[in-house]
């Protein structure tokens, strides 16, 4: 219950950060900018398009995430509204989940917004014959037909709203990292760190490759340690990477696409709930 | 009487640069329903320690009950409140919200809540300004309306961290007289400030704290009369005057008048005695009475606290004259 009541506090005190507000701002400039590839032919158009917002949405969606999930909790800290809540009886665990979840909310109502400008823009777009000269005759007889168009659209913005949801566990992630990690760094320090997670999770791919990767020289042996140690440390954002099936969903795919997602939703979640878990157990016996 | 606030060896030690030790041995006392001072010099202590009783930093020694409850226990801080000093809360919410806010983290039910709220908002004279962003209010509304947080819950124990800190006069009696009332309910009120004058007024004990540790406790009126007297008589000889100086505090002369300040009550008598067999006249005697400021001066030893002491102007221009 008083989760709840901090996690509200939170959001409406997240939602008036200037900072948060340019960001979405800036993203929301870029989602407009990427209307330019308007001009591509409509399979380019709709592959580009798609592909582009996604990792505009990705990218400004982590940028929120980290920047509000390090000042979650420093700042009250700072401000000395902690203790007037502490001393209430407010569970030590209560409060940082609290913090944590308002975070999470803010999170994805930004998140929101930005896929909601998305699909309305794939919404419009979907009425449009694509201006492929090859395509022009099949695409004018699409145009006029009312059922195609809301049908094809909303093909467009289920596949949408799947990206969005699958970017949105990853940056749970984020707020999770960033939220417990808050406990012992600076925020910039902290803004750092977990951008550098963040990075390094989207590059698993790399990281494994280094791993694994035996020939290195004697002076470089620690480097697939390292790999190694990231590899199962840091989380696998790579695998969140989902945009391939979502810019291309005619390619068939040995798997159920919402399935999928579930699937790394649930990973998402789990860890977050490991990451918090370890919040949870310093806070208890942090000093404020 | 059963008491509120116990601390036993209550010790916490920093470690900046080397070990800093914040509280040292803290013993203390505080009976349910009195206004209890807790004074002392800025840093010697007050806020670790009060941080300690509400559980939000934990002690390297000793313990620490409140309400016979472990100092951080949830059952405790169901019936404690605490005002932070120079208090910040959300200020995107209106006063009403925020009280709100806090009524819902001691889980009032939402109609016991709202009428609450417009009660403490009519106590602490910010009716008016229900619906205002804290943002817009003044620091003297702020410190009212972090009155108002602390009382949400009807606490039994109030810990209260320089309250009038920041008011205008008229608040400020405001204050004082809003922690009267508390009294007046048997609520126990732990109050921490550089305001004397208003401890002197209001508290019932009080005990000052020093680099960490107790130096002086006891009753307010105990401790500023400790007895001294002051007995004005006329008709007193040299020889006579000179006597009462060697058992005296101070013996002054002004218009055949002779002033002797006695440390304490015991030898009055003896005074007014030797007077009289002189033929002089007693004029008064006036048990003097010290100001709580002059107390915890002597006691804290500003003068000999080497780098607390705050320099003359003069000093300055002597020192850049070098």
């Amino acid at each position: 219950m008083n989760t709840w009541v901090i996690a509200r506090n939170t959001f409406g005190d997240s939602l008036r950060k200037r900072v948060l507000l340019i960001f979405l701002l800036l993203a929301f400039v870029m989602l407009t900018l990427a209307l330019l590839l308007n001009y591509f032919t409509a399979r380019e158009q709709s592959t580009i398009f798609k592909s582009t917002q996604l990792v505009i949405i990705l990218i400004f969606g982590a940028l929120i995430a980290i920047t509000t999930a390090v000042f979650l909790i420093p700042n009250e800290i700072e401000r000395r509204t902690i203790y007037s809540i502490l001393s209430k009886p407010v569970q030590r665990w209560e409060f940082f989940l609290g913090k944590f979840l308002g975070g999470a909310m803010t999170v994805g109502f930004m998140v929101g917004l930005m896929s909601m400008a998305l699909m309305l823009v794939l919404f419009v777009l979907s009425a449009k014959p694509p201006t492929s000269t090859v395509d022009l005759g099949q695409a004018q007889t699409q145009a006029v037909n009312i059922g195609d168009w809301m049908h094809r659209a909303g093909s467009e913005m289920l596949l949408v709203l799947r990206g969005t949801l699958v970017i949105y566990f990853q940056l749970i992630i984020v707020t999770a990292i960033a939220t417990t990690l808050s406990l012992y760094l600076t925020p910039t320090v902290n803004f750092s760190v977990t951008a550098f997670i963040w990075i390094v999770g989207n590059l698993q791919w790399l990281v494994s490759a280094l791993a694994n990767r035996n020939d290195t020289k004697d002076s470089f042996v620690i480097i697939p340690w390292i790999a190694k140690l990231f590899y199962y440390l840091l989380p696998h954002f790579h695998d969140f990477n989902i945009m391939g099936s979502i810019v291309h969903p005619e390619v068939a795919i040995k798997v159920n696409h919402w399935v999928y997602a579930g699937e790394v939703g649930a990973y998402g979640v789990a860890y977050a709930l490991l990451v918090l878990l370890a919040g949870v157990l310093v806070f208890d016996r942090k000093e404020v | 009487m059963p008491l509120a606030i116990r601390a036993e060896g209550l010790t916490k030690r920093f470690f900046q640069r080397g070990e800093v030790v914040a509280v040292d041995h803290l013993d203390l006392e505080v009976e349910e329903g009195e206004i209890f001072g807790f004074l002392g010099p800025n840093g010697a202590g007050k806020t670790t320690t009060i941080k300690m009783l509400l559980g939000l930093i934990f002690p390297d020694e000793g313990l620490a009950e409140v309400l016979g409850y472990p100092a951080g226990a949830q059952e405790m801080r169901r019936q404690v409140s605490y005002l932070p000093e120079n208090p910040y809360f959300y200020d995107h919410l209106t006063g009403g919200e925020l009280l709100d806010f806090y009524g819902r983290l001691f889980g009032l039910p939402n109609a016991d809540r709202g009428k609450r709220v417009d009660a403490l908002m009519d106590l602490v004279g910010l009716r008016n300004d229900k619906s205002k962003q804290l943002k817009q209010y003044s620091k003297g509304m702020m410190q009212r309306i972090g009155i108002a947080q602390a009382l949400i819950n009807d606490p039994k124990v109030l810990i209260f961290d320089e309250p009038t800190s920041g008011l205008d006069p008229v608040a400020h009696i405001e204050i004082r007289n809003l922690i009267e009332s508390l009294r007046q309910q048997g609520k126990t009120v732990f109050l921490s400030s550089h305001q004397l004058s208003d401890v002197e007024l209001v508290c019932d004990r009080i005990c000052i704290l020093n680099y960490g540790k107790l130096v002086k406790q006891g009753r307010v009126d105990d401790l500023i009369s400790e007895g001294r007297t002051e007995v004005t008589a006329t008709g007193v000889s040299a020889e006579l005057a000179a006597q009462f100086r060697k058992v005296a505090t101070s013996v002054s002369e002004a218009d055949g008048r002779v002033m002797v300040t006695l440390p304490d009550e015991t030898i009055v008598n003896e005074v007014i005695d030797a007077v009289r067999a002189q033929k002089g006249i007693v004029i008064s005697v006036v048990p003097l009475k010290r100001t709580l400021e002059e107390i915890f001066v002597e006691t804290v030893g500003l003068a000999h606290q080497p780098g607390r002491r705050i320099g003359t102007m003069n000093q300055l221009t002597k020192d850049n004259g070098k």
